[in-house]
Formats: structure tokens, sequence, C-alpha cells
């Protein structure tokens, strides 16, 4: 998979508020944003809408899905097992975020593909993380990429880095947290717990 | 002086947290905001009340008559206390959950009373809010002194009602930065 030098990111939020700040926080993060209303929207945007797919050309490359769960029409769900029945599309991480924390839910979505799934609202430590999560499954001849794109996000960066873990273990439900007793005491915010679920990553 | 504007500020958001107006999302917000985008967080406080607005008049006709789907009125406030939320309203938030809760009691009179606190609570939040981003960006310029009216203001509803028609005055003068 070819590197861009910026994440891009397809967010997906009914809420306009919401789209507003997961947009501001990806921004902040050094990804590329693209905010669509709805799961409808997302599917046309990848081209997954029977048009021919636009998905070869590189600058509309999607690197990561962050959509919400619960939006009408198609729920985040839905759009989730759309994206993952593609050939083209199934490896573009997804992950799902909702204000609530429905255990049997989570479970579903981590089943059907999800990467992870965030509790709303979302935080900056949130988005870091998933950032280099993906960065790092990218694969190692990209370190060199990921080591600019740090370089010129603290560049850019004039905030202090929430380097708070506790709210992400709180937080953060991984299909991880489900097959284990107890969350990982190890975490980091520069480092992500590798997801010890069978099923496909990219 | 930049200090002191800062503190006053300051002290204003502690006000609007320790009486529980604000939870720490709202900080968040404002954590994200920079020298390039320095109004941010009112940004997304105005796509709230455009956003609450319909949520509310929604809200508003499905409580007037029956048949009551209580399915629906629970989505409709799911999606106003998720808004609600995500800019850290945490009593308008409180009154959503409390609504829910007629919601699922299929109590309709108990659904009906609590959403005249949730429009309370908003209407509540909603003023403090104008204010005091209109403090942070208006009032610096101001002289310190100007602080213990606007800390008195803060609970006092008149003599707000009072400062703020007298800032509206102030709107005419030219800028002192």
């Amino acid at each position: 998979m070819e590197m861009a030098q910026e994440l891009h990111v397809l967010a997906v939020d009914d809420s306009h508020v919401d789209r507003k700040v997961i947009e501001r926080l990806l921004k902040i993060s050094c990804c590329k944003v693209t905010a669509v209303e709805s799961g409808t929207r997302a599917l046309q945007y990848l081209g997954l809408d029977g048009e021919k797919s636009t998905m070869g050309i590189d600058g509309l490359k999607v690197n990561l899905i962050l959509t919400d769960y619960s939006m009408p029409g198609m729920t985040g769900y839905e759009l989730l097992k759309k994206i993952k029945e593609s050939s083209v599309l199934s490896k573009i991480p997804v992950v799902i975020m909702s204000s609530e924390k429905i255990l049997p839910r989570i479970d579903r979505c981590l089943e059907e593909g999800a990467e992870e799934f965030l509790l709303k609202p979302v935080k900056l430590s949130d988005v870091k993380r998933l950032r280099d999560f993906i960065l790092r499954g990218e694969g190692d001849d990209n370190k060199e990429t990921e080591k600019n794109i740090k370089q010129v996000c603290s560049r850019k960066r004039k905030f202090q880095d929430d380097s708070t873990t506790q709210s992400m273990l709180s937080a953060v439900v991984t299909a991880h947290d489900i097959e284990s007793s107890s969350p990982e005491s190890s975490a980091s915010s520069e480092s992500l717990q590798p997801l010890s679920k069978q099923s496909k990553i990219g | 002086m930049e200090n002191q504007k800062k503190r006053q500020a300051a002290y204003m958001k502690r006000s609007l947290l320790d009486q529980g107006y604000l939870d720490e999302q709202f900080i968040h917000l404002e954590e994200l905001q920079d020298d390039a985008n320095p109004n941010f967080v009112e940004e997304v406080v105005k796509l709230y009340y455009t956003d609450s607005a319909r949520y509310v008049r929604n809200i508003e006709l499905a409580l007037e008559n029956g048949p009551y789907d209580f399915a629906r009125l629970d989505n409709m406030m799911y999606q106003f206390k998720g808004s609600s939320s995500s800019i850290g309203a945490r009593r308008v938030k409180r009154q959503c959950s409390q609504f829910q809760e007629y919601c699922n009691a299929k109590n309709i009179e108990g659904c009906r009373n609590t959403f005249q606190e949730v429009k309370q609570e908003y209407d509540t939040l909603k003023t403090k809010l104008e204010t005091y981003f209109q403090y942070v960006m208006f009032m610096a310029s101001f002289l310190p002194f100007e602080l213990c009216r606007w800390k008195d203001s803060f609970t006092d509803v008149e003599s707000k009602h009072q400062i703020r028609s007298e800032q509206a005055h102030h709107h005419d003068l030219p800028s002192s930065s």
C-alpha cells in the first residue's frame, strides 16, 4: 500500500457538531479529513454506489474510516458491513464511534471487522493513537514517513500533548478487552497495543 | 495585562464548571483552539444552537398529540443529548437522560415535564455562554475592575441584563486595543 504524506480520514457523522469536532481533532493530528453526513454519502465518496470505484486515484485514497454508530438511514454498523464486503475497500480500517457503551453492540462491530470502538466524546488522545496505529500498520518501509509526519506535526502544533493514558484505557474498547478479563497496563500514548483478534487486519 | 484578561475569562469559566453547567469536554474543546483557529469553540457552540433548535422543535411537535411514539421521542432526545455532550453541556445532558428514562417508562407526563426542564437548562446555558463568549472576545480590552460587575452578574439575572444593555452601548465605542 502506498503511503501518502498525510493520512486521509473519512469521517462519517450525522451530527454537525460532532463532524466539526472530529474534523478539528483530525486536522490537529495532521490528517487530511473528508467529513460526510451519512453512510450513503460515505459510500458514494468511496465509489461504492454502483459506479466505478475511484480508489485508484491517489488523491482520494482513504487510510481510515471513522464513523458514528447511530445514524438515520444507514447505521455505522451497516456501513461497516458494506465496506468489509467490498473487495476493493475491505482493507481500509474502520473505527466506530458511539456515545453508548453497549457491549453486545461493540462486540458485533468488532466481529464484523471494526478496528476499534471509541466512546464519544472522542478525545484528541484517541485520534492521535488511531493515527499512530494506522501509520504502523502501513508497514516497515514507512518508518521514514512516520518520522517525517511526526516532525511536521510537532512543528505545526502549538498546544500541549495530551498524554493521559488513563482515559484511553477506560474509554476505548478493543477486541483485546473483550477477550481478556483485564486490560493491559503497559499502554502508553506513543504505542498502540496490537489487537489480538484473529480476524483480518488490512 | 494579558495575564489579567486570561484570569478573568478563566474565572468565568471556572464558575460555569463549578456550577455544573459545563463539564471537562468544554475544556477539551478549548484546548483545540490555537492562533489559527481562535474561535473554534464559539463556532461549535453556534452549530449546537442551530441543531438544538431543530431537535427541540421536533420533540415539541411529537409531544403534542397521541398516539405517542416513545421510541421516536427517545431517539430524538438521544441526538440532542449527543450534541449536548459534545460541547460539555452537563446539566442539559442530565435532563435529556431523565427524559429518556420517562420514554422507556412510556410516561408521557414525565416526558412533558422533563422536557420543560431540558428547555430551561438549555436556555440558561445559552445565556451564560453568550455572556462568556462576549466577555472573552470583547471585554478583554476593558479595565480589570469590570470583573467585579461580571462576577456579580453571573448569579444575578437582573444585573446581567443591565450590564448587557450597557455593553450594547460600549459596542459603539472605538476599540481601545
